[in-house]
């Protein structure tokens, strides 16, 4: 089953792990650009958690939003037991592929 | 203050987005574009915004499989729009040489995909949508006929638990009975409409609530928690759509404290679609006691193994069986089981259904008309058209180009048509009387927004085939040997166009004048009363004086103050206001005695009993007919006196009214009254039902906490208003009003639905007409154009102006006049269907079919007399300069 996840549905697993208590649209899309310098719109991020919380990945719950939102609510997602053995299953087989592959990279 | 987001962007996603998603990612959005404007400033920001949303839409309508990172789809489509932008430049060159005709022809088509799209969206949301409910088909209403007022079909307590206990065809019932809390939170108390729920009534409905729960059994249990649901409007109007509401406590002015359970989800409403919360409501059996009051709303799910027809039989032998023990009660009313979704929309789906028609024949005449402009305009250019056939292109390639300019007109069209539907449908929600269901929901979303797309598209495709067919027909190659000359094919079709939209012009044109006339008809009725400068202030002191004694008490300090108001000329209170639709305690009383006339049966008789002070009478401008009205003198202990309507006295009274004595019984008034005095009949609830028979007794006498103050005013009713309020506030402070009005916007509201009607009749009517006109117009024009040399060569031959003149006119009106002919006689048919709407005319009312009639003839004659005009000023010699 995990294998069917896109590399993008793995960037924001690994994204919601990362910041634990705190992950939500725009912390998400604020750790992804600052790691991996790629940009990803609201809307995808919102469509695929959406998607990944219906496969139960994830779970989310509803908060009402400060001013700095305009009163609109947020929405903060956290990882399920099923998302946290994927993801560590997922993060191993990619370690365990990318061992020596710099050296060999950095070769060509 | 940070930097406000791009509303209309933000519009765009709240609008077309799925509502919960929208708000987060509207959220999200907010929150980085201050981070946005800070790295990349203001322009770049709002431009990253744009795109966010527009991804956002596209993702969230369409639910991509594929989830991509960058806008790629964004680059796509702005490359297919680099190869498309050469095209678009010259037909927008082209259309911009002829504002006129292209303002005229892009117009008349927005107009057409405006009104069709407003229209659609109110269809859309009225009846197309499915009711918010599990298994709506096996969902009914249970309900009664009411003589006195046809829209209201509650049944009575006792009725419900008898139905209930005898059927055998329902699964489940449940009952709603109206109410209302009086929430005191703010300076300002408000009353919130509410129901109060027999148990398993959300459980009926099959739905869930969105937080916490519905009611529970123990929730019935005498000395209960009081609980209640909210709905979800409620929840984010008062509460700030606050996730953790369940287990809160709201306190309310008149029941006390109430614990929140649960809030419903956004779709939910009830059939009496004002009401924003609701309580448990026990059926115990102590209300099998009330029969005569009427005030429940009883709904069924009726069993997969029975069918409607099944809970009809029983209805109809439960009704046989009810009015054998209580005739009094059933005698004169049936019992009904209606399909949930008939109760709802049945009223509203004959008059949404005929404006739908008339809104799409208003679009067809709109498309007849630019047809025939384009007609027109490729005849004009077949010079044009014949160089570039002669210079090698093809005719493929002319009728792409004249394809290309109609869609840019149509695209033209189609954006102004939508801002246009948008702005309808504002004003229409916020016009239309609440009567319709639903239509609070009518919103442009993405439903109407792909509805204008398809009209749009449609609209260009009937458009644009007229032209090209004309195309086809035409000798291209023999336009260049004589420019100008000759008779251009297509004239039949355009005379044949310009009837259609004369014949569709008059059929709309006859049912708005007939609504109009109606209308006119409605406003002269005597009411019975003189509506202007009387102001009304409902109010309820159940709670503040609840016994009689202080109520007579409160009304007597209460006028006393208000009578002593500058600009207040008299002043009284009264239970049932004419027109104050539910705040107006309606009470029924059987009169007999032995002046009482004897109607041949055994039954007895019986009449409205109203509750009123003295000076309401004068207060409300009605006529004395004989002996006095009340006053200080009728209280507590003296003799039980009555005045009657005329109605009362000439239907119930044998002899003199006035010294007669009756009886009427009803708990709240002695029994024995005198009569003293008659008044004129006053219409209650619409000016379109007739006064009635009507029994007022002295407030004194029978005091009431539920009451109507009125004061005639010397100045603007309105503003005498907040010191009435003011009056009653320093008696009981903080007390709430559920009404302050003045009594002509009382009456004004009853008229709403006419008025409404009347004014997108006249509307729609008013625009086919500009739109017909224009078609006489240029079909007169453009016939004259193509006959400038006939005119010539006839009057170098001496013929005078008049017999040109007449020879465009008689041209010129022929496919008026039988459009005229034809749109009288369906007019003719098609008017029965408005019968029901209208008042004081038959829908074949001579006096509006001539008006009608004559008014076509004067606007044809007027739009084809100018360019007939024109043609008699031909100077010959420049006529026939060419041969």
């Amino acid at each position: 089953m995990s294998t069917s996840l896109g590399a993008f549905q793995w960037l924001l697993l690994m994204a919601v792990t990362h910041l634990d208590e705190d992950a939500y649209g725009v912390t998400i899309h604020r750790l992804i650009q600052d790691r991996t310098g790629r940009s990803a719109t609201s809307g995808a991020i919102y469509t695929t958690l959406e998607r990944l919380e219906r496969q139960g990945y994830v779970t989310s719950r509803l908060e009402r939003g400060g001013d700095d939102r305009g009163g609109r609510s947020k929405r903060y997602y956290r990882l399920t037991p099923t998302g946290r053995r994927a993801l560590a299953r997922e993060h191993a087989s990619w370690q365990e592929m990318s061992r020596g592959l710099m050296a060999r990279l950095g070769k060509s | 203050m940070s930097p406000p987001v791009p509303r209309a962007a933000e519009w765009i996603l709240t609008h077309l987005v799925q509502a919960d998603a929208a708000d987060v990612i509207a959220g999200d959005l907010r929150e980085e574009f201050q981070l946005v404007v800070e790295a990349r400033g203001r322009g770049l920001a709002r431009l990253w915004y744009w795109r966010q949303v527009v991804v956002a839409v596209v993702l969230c309508r369409l639910r991509l499989r594929r989830t991509s990172i960058a806008g790629g789809d964004a680059q796509r489509l702005a490359r297919l729009m680099a190869r498309l932008l050469p095209d678009l430049r010259y037909s927008v060159r082209t259309l911009v040489k002829r504002p006129a005709f292209t303002v005229g022809a892009a117009g008349a088509l927005a107009l057409g995909i405006g009104l069709t799209t407003a229209v659609f969206s109110v269809t859309d949301a009225v009846l197309l949508r499915p009711l918010p409910y599990a298994g709506v088909n096996r969902l009914v209403t249970l309900q009664q006929t009411n003589p006195d007022n046809p829209d209201d079909v509650r049944i009575s307590p006792a009725t419900y638990l008898d139905w209930r206990d005898a059927s055998h065809a329902f699964g489940a019932t449940a009952a709603v009975r109206p109410w209302s809390f009086t929430f005191a939170a703010t300076d300002d108390p408000v009353i919130w409409p509410a129901g109060l729920v027999s148990e398993g009534f959300f459980e009926l409905l099959g739905v869930r609530p969105m937080l916490g729960r519905t009611f529970v059994p123990e929730d019935y249990r005498p000395g209960a928690e009081r609980v209640v649901v909210v709905s979800h409007q409620l929840w984010r109007r008062q509460f700030g759509a606050d996730p953790s509401i369940v287990g809160q406590q709201l306190r309310f002015d008149d029941v006390g404290a109430m614990t929140i359970v649960g809030v419903m989800g956004p779709d939910f409403r009830w059939l009496d679609r004002t009401q924003l919360l609701w309580g448990p409501y026990p059926m115990a059996e102590p209300l099998r006691q009330q029969r005569a009051a009427t005030f429940v709303r009883a709904i069924a799910r009726v069993r997969e193994t029975s069918g409607l027809d099944t809970a009809r039989a029983e209805a109809t032998v439960l009704r046989g069986e009810l009015t054998k023990q209580h005739p009094r009660f059933y005698r004169a009313i049936d019992l009904q089981v209606m399909p949930i979704a008939e109760t709802l929309l049945g009223r509203v789906r004959k008059p949404i259904l005929i404006l739908f028609a008339a809104v799409a024949l208003v679009a067809l005449i709109a498309c007849a008309n630019v047809g025939t402009l384009l007609v027109a305009r490729a005849a004009e250019r077949r010079f044009e058209f014949g160089i570039r056939t002669a210079i090698g292109a093809g005719p493929r390639h002319l009728a792409s180009q004249l394809l290309a300019e109609t869609a840019t007109l149509a695209a033209a069209g189609t954006a102004a048509g939508f801002l246009i539907a948008v702005g309808i449908l504002r004003w229409v929600v916020v016009a239309t009387p609440a009567a319709v269901p639903r239509l609070e929901d009518a919103a442009v979303n993405w439903r109407v927004f792909a509805f204008s797309a398809v009209a749009g598209a449609l609209m260009t495709a009937l458009v644009s085939v007229i032209p090209a067919v004309h195309l086809r027909r035409s000798d291209t190659a023999g336009a260049l040997r004589a420019p100008g000359g000759g008779r251009a094919g297509g004239s039949r079709m355009r005379e044949t166009l310009v009837a259609a939209e004369v014949a569709l012009t008059v059929l709309l044109l006859v049912g708005a004048g007939l609504l109009a006339h109606s209308f006119l008809r409605v406003t002269q009725v005597d009411l019975g009363f003189s509506a202007a400068n009387v102001a009304v202030l409902e109010t309820h002191v159940w709670s503040a004086f609840p016994k009689p004694d202080q109520q007579v008490q409160f009304a007597g300090d209460a006028l006393q103050r208000i009578r002593r108001l500058p600009g207040v000329a008299a002043a009284g209170v009264v239970t049932a206001m004419p027109f104050l639709g539910s705040g107006s305690i309606e009470m029924e009383a059987a009169v007999t005695g032995s002046s009482v006339r004897d109607d041949g049966g055994s039954e007895r008789r019986s009449a409205w009993l109203t509750i009123a002070s003295d000076g309401y009478f004068e207060a409300l401008g009605m006529k004395l007919r004989e002996g006095r009205t009340f006053n200080a003198s009728d209280r507590t202990g003296s003799l039980p006196v009555a005045v009657v309507t005329e109605s009362f006295a000439r239907h119930f009274v044998v002899g003199n009214a006035v010294g007669a004595t009756v009886n009427v019984a009803n708990q709240r008034t002695p029994t024995t009254l005198t009569i003293v005095g008659v008044v004129n009949d006053l219409r209650h609830t619409a000016l379109e039902n007739p006064g009635r028979e009507e029994v007022f007794v002295p407030f004194a006498q029978s005091p009431f906490g539920s009451i109507t103050l009125v004061a005639r005013t010397t100045t603007d009713a309105s503003a005498v208003l907040p010191s009435l309020k003011e009056a009653v506030r320093s008696l009981v402070p903080a007390q709430t009003f559920p009404t302050a009005a003045t009594l002509d916007q009382l009456v004004d509201v009853t008229m709403l639905p006419r008025r409404f009607y009347l004014v997108l009749a006249g509307a729609l009517a008013s625009f086919a007409m500009f739109l017909a006109t224009l078609g006489i117009y240029s079909l007169t024009a453009f016939m004259t154009v193509q006959r400038t040399r006939e005119f010539g060569v006839r009057m170098a031959l001496g013929g005078g102006r008049r017999e040109i003149l007449w020879l465009v006119l008689g041209h010129g009106m022929a496919a008026p006049l039988t459009g005229i002919v034809i749109g009288t006689a369906a007019a003719l048919v098609a008017g029965r269907l408005l019968e029901s709407y209208l008042f004081g005319v038959t829908a074949t009312d001579p006096a509006t079919f001539v008006a009608v009639s004559a008014l076509a003839i004067l606007v044809a004659f007027g739009a084809a007399s100018v360019p007939a005009l024109r043609a008699t000023r031909t100077d010959p010699i420049l006529a026939l300069r060419h041969e």
